[in-house]
């Protein structure tokens, strides 16, 4: 198994916590999260903290480049 | 649909994956690759020159996989080259991770659809090129290749190599590693016997 599949399983919930940590050799379950992050993937369950359309508004204008008009 | 599985065709290895394992004495890895491997200029002159390889092991390493490894031309390459033959000293650093993001763009977006490149790295920076943003790149890191050869039953020692390049580094090395996807495919690298992923 590839980090890529063992990831993919884990995503998906085919695997649990236990397998993965033994698979990356990691003992710590904040060991695994920060992998899993590292590589662009989230937790199985967790979801990306939402963020409202209002929010976001406020985002792109204070991000927005100067010369943008 | 699931994606159809496709491997990666060619192995094209930043500097730092080539030293690390010289320092170890592992290049011998390097030989589990069932694809041929392309060493972009750059790369060369880096894991090469008197600094980086004082005892000569990574020269003598090319010179006995010469059947199996190509160097690669590259603008970034040829541009250091003429600069240095000019006499001046320009500073090399990052231009072997340049290198490789010319080459491999090149390929991935020329090639075949199902023409997937894997980029080596260690430089987590790798992921912030322009290769990182290619659908059709495979990205694979020192310690993500040696935990899956491990996996698989390839090598043995997975753990006391970690364990030899951590030994070395002042955090450990968190595995990297992020397929080529397009609608229809997803590339890898580590042939399955009996059945395909995805």
């Amino acid at each position: 198994m590839t980090l890529a599949e063992m990831m993919d399983k884990l995503e998906r919930g085919r695997i649990g916590h236990r397998e993965a940590m033994e698979w990356l050799g990691v003992e710590s379950y904040n060991e695994l999260v920060e992998v899993m992050h590292l590589n662009g993937r989230q937790m199985p369950g967790h979801r990306a903290h939402p963020v409202s359309e209002e929010t976001m508004r406020v985002l792109r204008l204070v991000t927005k480049p100067a010369n943008s008009g | 649909m699931p994606r159809k599985a496709v491997d990666v065709a060619v192995i094209i290895p930043d500097a730092s994956p080539v030293l690390t394992l010289a320092r170890i004495g592992r290049l011998d890895l390097f030989e589990t690759f069932a694809t041929p491997i392309e060493i972009v200029d750059q790369v060369h002159y880096e894991i090469t020159k008197s600094a980086n390889d004082p005892d000569g092991k990574v020269a003598a390493w090319l010179n006995r996989m010469s059947n199996r490894i190509t160097i690669v031309e590259t603008m970034v390459g040829l541009g250091f080259r003429t600069r240095l033959e000019r006499g001046e000293t320009p500073r090399g650093a990052s231009l072997g991770e340049i290198a490789v993001d010319e080459y491999a763009t090149q390929l991935a977006r020329a090639g075949a659809p199902s023409f997937f490149p894997l980029v080596l790295f260690e430089d987590p920076d790798v992921l912030e090129t322009r290769i990182a943003r290619l659908p059709r790149v495979h990205l694979l890191n020192t310690a993500a290749w040696i935990r899956a050869l491990a996996s698989q039953g390839v090598i043995l020692d997975g753990p006391e190599i970690m364990d030899q390049i951590n030994a070395q580094r002042k955090s450990p090395m968190l595995p990297i590693e992020r397929p080529g996807k397009t609608k229809r495919m997803q590339s890898r690298w580590i042939r399955k016997a009996n059945h395909d992923a995805g």
